[in-house]
């Protein structure tokens, strides 16, 4: 069971490795070196394979490019409930987070899933991100290191003995 | 029992659900008889075969992998079968054997994708596969254990798992460490008993009992079972090299479908899991026709019900074969033979885990793909899909009220793993100019 599962999630093209760099910037800056149980994956589109990765987890970051028309590089953070699917996805082609979580939680797990969804513009093939998306995964790689901080502190605290104060 | 009551219905499902793709169902009833069916597919074409025209060969594999998310890995060994006959490059059996273990890993997701998603809610009256995790969390898990290696042993040779990089004409661009290997290898061992136990699942689903006739098509391995290679064979007696293909299948085109139908003999024929377990039984290893002979199961198969079967069958054979291939494995100084370019026709074919999967390529004197023909298996089985539906729902009894009916319908399809999305890459296609 990992304590914190951290998926980047993206594609080589353009502004669409956004949740790579992300996940990238917080393994160079050393943040979940050496806490226990804390794993970072960089992940092309997993598709139903999400769902085995929030099944044996405490506690899982996603980080994902997103297009809902807001500017490039903006952060959008959804947790848990929030994310669920209304409705079953048509077509396994297209099962998103929300169906992954559906699924997962239908089948116990009780995970907290939070969501980073960055902002990107029209991803093309062969070129680099853009400055806005390269901020905005710097600016969340430093809010998933304090999460990991707090998440780190309270496990070090539940793990003391009930009697010491 | 009463005769029916004399009544026209019309039976619409606008988009089919769970199945790959877009599409949707058409059928009239008059007076107790289908008076017209139609599988409508209606995904816009999508123009893979002219958007190779006039490609680099090594453009091919990473080109024909993004037809599908779920099978990419079946579109690049077609392709590499033809384009490497028509080169005269023998890959050798490093690669031979390192194709058919990428490939075990795209039966494995493709099949647990379906078998749990897709095709069981049927099974257990669950609207959804979300319904189906509830009730039964257990073998869902499982299922997705076991499509997680398969995604993995995908990643292992392509660097991802959709729309993979590593093949190329000859071979691979690397071969992968092995210690990464021997780390999967481990994995795919300590899984066996999961698709043991999904083979034995699937056996006792309360399956509909509905045998039919129809001919089988797949691929025949000298040895093993048909996997990345082979000749096409059928139940009939057929037995032909891929570049024979065209003389004995004929594809049309039909208003009501953006993907064309493709007839054996102007006659429906099926592909797909069950024709590969029925025409293959002799070349299971082992432990799986140990395993499927405990299940008191008759092969080969009437029963095209009796598909989620096969391909529970087909994930243990994965297994198995992807943990044989990988045993002791060395990498290779040079993963691939050099291959030159040169003008001819290439043909080649592999069982993608939804059937037969052909392709051609006319490739001219420059070197460049001058035209290509890819024959998906869901081409191949429309017209098999809609034999069924007209049977098969006569058989469930046409007086049944509308939803029933719909319901019904939706099981037949979905039991055929249609890929929509594969099927509707073509397009007939003439320029004027003046």
């Amino acid at each position: 069971m990992s304590a914190v599962r951290v998926l980047g999630i993206g594609s080589p093209f353009g502004d669409d490795q956004a949740g790579w760099l992300a996940v990238r910037a917080l393994e160079a800056s050393g943040a979940a070196a050496g806490v226990p149980g804390v794993s970072l994956h960089v992940l092309d589109r997993p598709g139903a394979g999400l769902v085995e990765r929030l099944l044996d987890a405490e506690r899982v970051v996603i980080v994902d490019a997103a297009r809902s028309g807001a500017a490039a590089g903006s952060v959008c953070r959804i947790e848990d409930e929030a994310l669920l699917a209304r409705e079953a996805p048509l077509s396994s082609h297209g099962l998103g987070v929300g169906a992954a979580l559906a699924l997962a939680r239908a089948m116990g797990c009780r995970a907290h899933v939070v969501l980073y969804a960055i902002e990107i513009d029209a991803p093309v093939p062969g070129a680099a991100p853009g400055a806005a998306v390269r901020a905005a995964a710097s600016a969340v790689a430093a809010q998933v290191a304090e999460e990991i901080r707090l998440r780190a502190g309270e496990r070090t605290a539940g793990a003391e003995p009930s009697g010491r104060r | 029992m009463a005769d029916a009551p004399a009544r026209t219905v019309a039976i619409e499902v606008p988009a089919l659900a769970r199945v790959e793709g877009e599409g949707g169902l058409s059928m009239r009833i008059r007076d107790g008889a289908i008076e017209s069916l139609e599988l409508r597919i209606f995904e816009p074409p999508r123009l893979f075969e002219k958007l190779l025209e006039g490609r680099a060969p090594d453009e091919v594999p990473d080109l024909v992998a993004r037809i599908c998310g779920i099978c990419p890995v079946a579109y690049q060994v077609s392709a590499l079968n033809a384009l490497e006959s028509l080169f005269g490059a023998e890959p050798g059996p490093w690669v031979r054997a390192m194709r058919r273990a990428l490939y075990c890993g795209e039966w494995i997701e493709s099949h647990c994708l379906h078998i749990h998603l897709l095709a069981a809610p049927d099974f257990f009256g669950c609207a959804s596969a979300i319904e189906l995790a509830r009730a039964h969390p257990e073998p869902v898990r499982r299922g997705f254990r076991l499509q997680r290696l398969g995604n993995d042993l995908i990643a292992l040779f392509g660097a991802r798992s959709v729309h993979p990089v590593g093949a190329r004409i000859g071979g691979f661009h690397r071969a992968p460490a092995a210690r990464d290997v021997a780390a999967l290898r481990e994995r795919l061992e300590a899984a066996l008993p999961d698709a043991e136990a999904l083979v034995r699942w699937t056996a006792a689903l309360p399956l509909p009992d509905d045998p039919q006739d129809f001919t089988c098509v797949a691929l025949r391995h000298a040895t093993d079972y048909p996997i990345a290679e082979g000749r096409i064979v059928s139940s009939d007696g057929l037995d032909l090299e891929p570049a024979q293909y065209e003389r004995h299948f004929a594809e049309h085109q039909v208003p009501h479908s953006t993907a064309l139908h493709s007839l054996l003999g102007g006659r429906a024929y099926l592909v797909g899991p069950l024709a590969r377990l029925n025409l293959n039984l002799d070349r299971l290893p082992g432990p799986a026709r140990r395993l499927l002979a405990s299940t008191g199961l008759e092969w080969p198969s009437r029963n095209m019900f009796h598909s989620i079967v096969a391909r529970a069958v087909e994930v243990h054979v994965a297994l198995l074969e992807a943990i044989r291939l990988l045993d002791g494995y060395r990498g290779a100084a040079a993963p691939f033979v050099a291959a030159r370019a040169r003008a001819g026709t290439g043909f080649g074919a592999s069982e993608a885990p939804r059937g037969l999967l052909w392709h051609r390529y006319d490739v001219d004197e420059r070197g460049l793909v001058a035209r290509a023909r890819i024959v998906p298996p869901t081409s191949q089985n429309q017209a098999r899909i809609e034999d069924d539906l007209r049977r098969s729902l006569s058989a469930f009894g046409l007086a049944r009220d509308d939803e029933a009916l719909r319901r019904h319908a939706e099981t037949v399809i979905r039991n055929y793993d249609p890929c929509i999305s594969c099927a509707t890459h073509f397009l007939r296609f003439a320029a004027e100019r003046r």
